[in-house]
């Protein structure tokens, strides 16, 4: 039974990959340039992001609200947050594709800016992603708790903070390398 | 009809042609001689068709060397994927992994083959075939995972070898877990769904080969997942093992 079980598991992984990649191949964006970044950018407040982490702030809300209205400012609080790392996780995976596109194109300094890029925007893919699911899981595990957001700041060893701001700064050099304005991609990342 | 069996040989040669114009054999010595094998194990079969006794052996005996060279492949997919093993523990132990979980599930589905077999050495050499169709189809879902985790570069010929044998393993899997319990009731179907898949393996890695690869860069060395990344996944991993 449990074979029978393992094996439909493995061909059922083995279909969606494949069903998976047919939707890739046909739905994808077709070759992120650096002209294609901006536009598919969703902006993260990342003062706010900071603010939902802050342990001093996370105090001074238990200090001054009751046990029923603190679970709701929580659980509010954590539904910004979600929404705020979804927003990383998709910028970071826009520029992992642009990354992916010129890295394979550019060479010598180009090729360095780039791959700084990728590694920058892989850390927060990474972050966010693992955040993303701790939080969902949190949120279904235990529907009724508080959870405070302090801990959520470093996830695989990645802070999420510092890692946003990492890759704000290499999306910004490379879009300098390439000799596009950097004030729409501040403005609107 | 019958020569329609023989759509993978054409599409096999022309595979073939096109790795030997790409100069592939350098990236991929082990698919070079996947494919060469392929073609004349093919070939072999074509010639011996209307002689049992020796077509019963070319058979068995090709279907063996395919058993090895696939897990070949599969190493050189997995190395050239993965880039630089040799400085981390830790990847090295992904592919043991795969290779011990394909083992275990085709030695705990083995009890699903015919009893009759007149040979021990065919039942060994269907379950090396069982077993390297798992691990092909792991290998495929594995990378295809990393796709949308991470943003895993597939536009390559290493994701594209794993993506052929991937298809045609999942397809081949499905197909034999069916016949195993539909019976000769399935045969003909079983047969149709593995010539027309492995074509379609063929396909795809005509798609993957008809494109050039483009040069590696100085900062690109190490395919596909960079040092930096490698890095932060083994901290995951040692943050997980903890």
């Amino acid at each position: 039974m449990i074979w029978t079980i393992a094996t439909w598991a493995v061909i059922a992984w083995g279909v969606l990959a494949t069903l998976y990649m047919v939707g890739v191949a046909l739905l994808s964006f077709p070759g992120r340039t650096v002209d294609d970044v901006v536009d598919f950018l969703r902006p993260v407040d990342l003062a706010q992001a900071e603010l939902l982490l802050d342990p001093g702030a996370d105090y001074e809300l238990k200090l001054k609200l009751d046990a029923e209205t603190l679970r709701e400012v929580q659980r509010k609080r954590v539904h910004v947050y979600l929404e705020l790392v979804r927003r990383m996780a998709h910028n970071a995976r826009v520029l992992v594709e642009f990354g992916n596109r010129e890295a394979v194109r550019r060479t010598g300094r180009e090729a360095g800016v780039i791959a700084v890029l990728q590694r920058e925007a892989v850390k927060v893919r990474l972050y966010s992603l693992l955040t993303i699911l701790k939080l969902r899981v949190l949120l279904a595990v235990r529907p009724r708790q508080t959870p405070s957001l302090v801990k959520f700041r470093i996830a695989a060893e990645v802070d999420g903070i510092s890692s946003y701001k990492g890759l704000r700064e290499a999306s910004t050099t490379a879009f300098a390398e390439f000799k596009r304005p950097v004030d729409k991609l501040i403005l609107s990342f | 009809l019958k020569l329609t069996e023989y759509i993978p040989l054409a599409l096999l040669s022309v595979l073939f042609c096109v790795l030997v114009a790409r100069r592939s054999a350098r990236a991929f010595p082990w698919f070079m001689a996947y494919v060469s094998f392929a073609v004349c194990a093919d070939l072999a079969r074509f010639v011996v068709r209307d002689r049992y006794e020796v077509y019963f052996f070319v058979y068995w005996i090709t279907e063996g060397v395919y058993t090895f060279l696939g897990i070949a492949v599969m190493y050189e997919v997995f190395r050239r994927t993965f880039g630089n093993l040799g400085r981390f523990g830790w990847p090295r132990w992904i592919f043991l992994v795969m290779i011990v979980v394909s083992a275990v599930l085709t030695v705990g589905r083995g009890e699903g083959l015919p009893s009759g077999l007149p040979d021990r050495t065919i039942a060994l050499i269907i379950l090396g075939e069982i077993g390297v169709r798992f691990l092909q189809v792991l290998m495929f879902a594995s990378l295809v995972t990393l796709v949308p985790l991470i943003g895993l570069q597939w536009k390559q010929y290493a994701f594209g070898i794993a993506m052929g044998f991937g298809v045609y393993s999942t397809i081949a899997l499905l197909s034999t877990t069916r016949f195993s319990v539909l019976g000769e009731d399935y045969h003909l179907s079983w047969k149709w769904a593995l010539i027309i898949s492995y074509s379609c393996a063929v396909l795809i890695w005509l798609w993957f080969f008809g494109a050039a690869e483009k040069p590696d860069t100085p900062g690109s060395a190490t395919p596909v997942l960079s040092l930096a990344e490698l890095n932060i996944y083994r901290r995951l991993m040692r943050r997980i093992n903890r």
